[in-house]
């Protein structure tokens, strides 16, 4: 275990993570109060299931350019060379990646998203409802956060690393295209598919704050009624926890194996 | 071939140890042993008491007394901003910690680069001060010129192979080298070119005296033609 993970050249790699990166810190908590301002102007009296799908869209998408701009450092050959000479295991540095851009940027920003909302909104709307928690009615306050925040953050974000550790440029750009690339392709293929089994009337139908239960569709012919089964829409999270678990596991190993 | 020995590239063939560790593996030990300060230099701590704070903990040997001699010798202040600084003196910041890490082994990339005329007979004199027996440093560079007095073995690389593997005394002791206008007609001429400089030659050394080599003419000298060379210094 001593020679996976050290918890002093933990915390010395963190110590020296901070003081590099202390300026992309402070900028990175005021670029977190842009999303208010921008669904401020998008929507004037959100409900709070809608500052809820907006929280997770901008989450998720900071978060990829967070991870990118954290691994900025592997693309400049100088930052590279002092990054990897620095005694510490792979494991130790995929930790403080892990620790910078999830298990900090994720509550920071969500402290950040709802209180500049809450000053925003309670100007002009003092009586907005910002409760969220009746969205998640029937689960508990772990699965929901696990379900609805960290499981759709992590696999783009994973999916980000993952790119940062294999290409040596434009990890950024290559990420999002294949991203977007995979996520179109995906649908349509599901659409299609949806709509030639369905003869014609296809509903695509998500959840709206949910960004993966796209897979349920309904035959209108018998009146509303749904075809897909839940065990998909269940499937679909594990597919997804594997996938970025995948992720995390293909980025380590292949950190282990970067040449500068 | 630095970044071999280092760890940050891998050999497509064949195997490199170093001491008991294979770099590839990047195991901690191996790089709390070794320190590579490369051609291009990165500091991101602003000042070198910050890197004395967050760097140096890494590296268990580092001497933080020799450190704060060797920036003052180098007359790099201590707690001043690097990055308001000239690259001459981020270069020299960076040399003192590679010294002072007092790592096994020190690998040093074209050091000289950027430095001035004094700053580069400081940075002769610290190298051979702070010679130690138990540790390796390897220096690479263009300007043999800055290190010849520090060098006491030569070895030439050409054609992905070890040609010239000798001690410096060999060489003074076989050869003569020698420059001017005009290149003496002598039997035992081996070899003579011309550069922006004037001529430059080199001639078998029969024992009467042992003068100082010039590297950069042996290279081209050894270069065009490698026999004759290896035959006279391998005698």
């Amino acid at each position: 275990m001593e020679t996976l993970f050290n918890y002093n050249s933990f915390v010395l790699l963190v110590r020296n993570h901070v003081n590099e990166n202390r300026r992309l810190f402070m900028l990175s908590i005021v670029c977190m109060f842009i999303p208010a301002i921008l669904v401020r102007i998008i929507v004037h009296n959100p409900t709070p299931k809608q500052l809820f799908i907006f929280y997770i869209a901008f989450l998720v998408y900071t978060g990829m350019i967070y991870t990118g701009l954290f691994f900025k450092r592997w693309t400049n050959k100088s930052r590279a060379i002092t990054f990897f000479m620095l005694p510490v295991t792979v494991f130790e540095r995929i930790a403080v990646v892990l620790l910078f851009t999830i298990v900090l940027f994720i509550p920071i920003f969500t402290l950040v998203y709802y209180f500049s909302s809450m000053v925003l909104f309670k100007i002009s709307n003092p009586s907005l409802n910002f409760s969220i928690v009746s969205l998640f009615e029937g689960h508990t306050v772990l699965s929901a956060f696990c379900l609805y925040v960290l499981l759709p953050f992590t696999i783009f974000q994973s999916f980000f690393l993952l790119c940062a550790v294999w290409f040596k440029k434009n990890q950024i750009f290559i990420a999002l295209a294949i991203i977007g690339l995979m996520l179109f392709s995906s649908n349509f293929l599901l659409i299609s598919y949806m709509h030639s089994s369905t003869g014609g009337n296809v509903f695509v139908f998500g959840t709206g704050f949910n960004l993966f239960p796209l897979y349920t569709s309904f035959r209108f012919e018998d009146g509303i009624k749904e075809i897909t089964s839940q065990l998909i829409s269940n499937i679909s999270y594990l597919v997804y926890g594997i996938m970025t678990l995948f992720f995390y596991i293909a980025a380590y190993f292949k950190l282990k194996e970067k040449e500068i | 071939m630095l970044k071999l020995i280092c760890g940050l590239s891998f050999p497509v063939e064949g195997k490199i140890d170093v001491g008991s560790f294979t770099p590839s593996k990047r195991e901690v030990p191996f790089l709390a042993d070794i320190f590579f300060l490369s051609e291009e230099i990165y500091i991101a701590q602003r000042t070198p008491k910050e890197m004395e704070d967050y760097l140096a903990p890494f590296y268990p040997s580092f001497d933080k007394a020799l450190f704060q001699q060797l920036l003052n010798k180098l007359e790099v202040d201590y707690a001043g901003k690097l990055c308001e600084q000239s690259y001459g003196q981020m270069k020299k910041a960076m040399i003192a910690f590679a010294i002072s890490c007092r790592t096994k082994y020190l690998f040093l990339d074209e050091p000289t680069n950027g430095l001035d005329i004094p700053s580069k007979a400081l940075f002769r004199s610290i190298i051979a001060s702070t010679y130690d027996e138990n540790r390796v440093t390897v220096i690479s560079t263009h300007q043999v010129r800055d290190l010849q007095s520090l060098i006491d073995r030569v070895i030439i690389l050409n054609d992905h192979q070890i040609q010239l593997n000798i001690p410096l005394d060999t060489v003074s002791a076989k050869l003569t080298f020698g420059h001017g206008s005009i290149i003496p007609q002598d039997a035992d001429m081996i070899y003579s070119g011309s550069g922006e400089l004037g001529k430059s030659y080199i001639l078998k050394n029969n024992g009467t005296s042992q003068g100082q080599v010039d590297l950069e003419t042996l290279f081209t000298g050894f270069i065009s033609n490698p026999q004759i060379f290896q035959q006279i210094l391998n005698a």
